[in-house]
């Protein structure tokens, strides 16, 4: 199919409005006001939930911090409240964005070179995201049983031989997995960057 | 008032415009009509930056190409759109007349394009000159002839590629 052709298909395509100015004056009116309320009202839901989680979290573990009478459990404990602040930092920060209302007026390019670099952003965080969770969720492991069951399970050779044999799986399977997802899209956004590089230095 | 009523007409002569460009980056319908709202908002937010000096619809191109950008950037995080039935415009559905088979080819051929090509393909397919593809999109007029031409050889050879794999099967 040449690009002519295509032209023509999209010329005779029929995704038009059947009638003429079928966009009534109260409709366009109903458009801006509520979606400036909804606007108003985007509240980042599933960050504040993850905030609080995390929060309760590094709470209970400063609470029974005492229990940790061993300076492997007492490390882990601080480890684990560590990445419980970074976490939810870095699920904010990568949501940072570009300022919506301000780029709309800018020329095509300009956003399209921005929303890739955000994309690169937003990949690279998640990507950390991941990898901290699972340190979190080691040290999770590890500290569980001391809290509620008052076991040092880090004395037990029985538990860090599975610990080892099943978080050895779990994050090769997992790596491979992350790389999977990420790789293509990281891909993509490079390419887009490079590409607009090469036009615009060729302006 | 006046403004609003300068606006709404301006939208009223233009809104083919924003359908097409809604249609073209988007695969539903929801997503569709959410984003036909999303660039009326945006439109009319910013609309005290549009200057007089390039035409009307270059500038409602530009901004409602940048919108479904950013669009596509929020999508799976989006507040619930308004609850305006779009229905009721009778925006008839994307489709070729009687063409089903058409339809998917040219879907398919653009959704391998990326974002920069994809936008210069559409601006090509909605009959604009090359200075005016240059002027929204923010590249030389040259570069637009170039990309074109690019973009060609990359269809030319998606179409050989789907070839080849219908002949293998």
């Amino acid at each position: 199919m040449e690009l002519d052709e295509l032209k023509s298909n999209w010329e005779n395509s029929n995704n038009r409005p059947a009638n003429q100015n079928s966009l009534t004056a109260k409709m366009i009116d109903q458009m801006i006001q509520t979606k400036y309320d909804a606007k108003l009202n985007k509240i980042r839901y599933p960050e504040i939930g993850g905030g609080l989680v995390c929060a309760i979290a590094i709470v209970f573990i400063a609470c029974n911090f005492n229990q940790l009478d061993t300076a492997v459990t007492r490390s882990t404990g601080a480890i684990a409240i560590l990445l419980l602040i970074l976490l939810p930092i870095l699920s904010f920060l990568s949501l940072s964005k570009l300022n919506f209302e301000s780029a709309v007026s800018e020329s095509h390019v300009q956003v399209l070179q921005q929303f890739a670099i955000d994309r690169l952003r937003f990949q690279r965080y998640q990507k950390m995201n991941v990898t901290l969770c699972y340190l979190l969720m080691v040290a999770i492991i590890i500290l569980l049983p001391k809290f509620f069951y008052g076991k040092d399970l880090v004395i037990n050779k029985a538990f860090w031989t599975f610990a080892f044999s099943f978080g050895y799986i779990f994050l090769l399977v997992f790596s491979r997995l992350m790389s999977r997802y990420y790789g293509r899209s990281l891909n993509q956004a490079e390419e887009l960057i490079r590409e607009i590089k090469e036009t615009t230095a060729n302006s | 008032m006046e403004k609003k009523d300068t606006f709404i007409k301006a939208i009223q002569e233009n809104e083919r415009l924003i359908f097409k460009v809604a249609s073209f980056y988007t695969d539903s319908k929801d997503d569709r009509d959410d984003l036909v709202q999303d660039i009326i908002y945006n439109l009319w937010k910013s609309f005290d930056t549009f200057q007089q000096r390039s035409s009307f619809s270059t500038w409602m191109y530009r901004v409602a190409m940048n919108v479904a950008i950013l669009h596509l950037k929020q999508r799976k995080r989006k507040v619930p759109a308004v609850p305006i039935d779009l229905g009721a415009l009778n925006f008839a559905e994307t489709g070729f007349d009687g063409n089903e088979e058409k339809l998917q080819v040219l879907r398919k051929l653009m959704n391998d394009l990326n974002l920069f090509d994809k936008g210069i393909l559409m601006l090509y397919l909605e009959d604009k000159s090359h200075t005016e593809i240059a002027e929204i999109i923010g590249i030389s007029k040259s570069n637009v002839g170039t990309k074109l031409s690019r973009i060609k050889q990359k269809l030319r050879q998606q179409v050989n590629n789907q070839n080849q794999k219908t002949a293998w099967n």
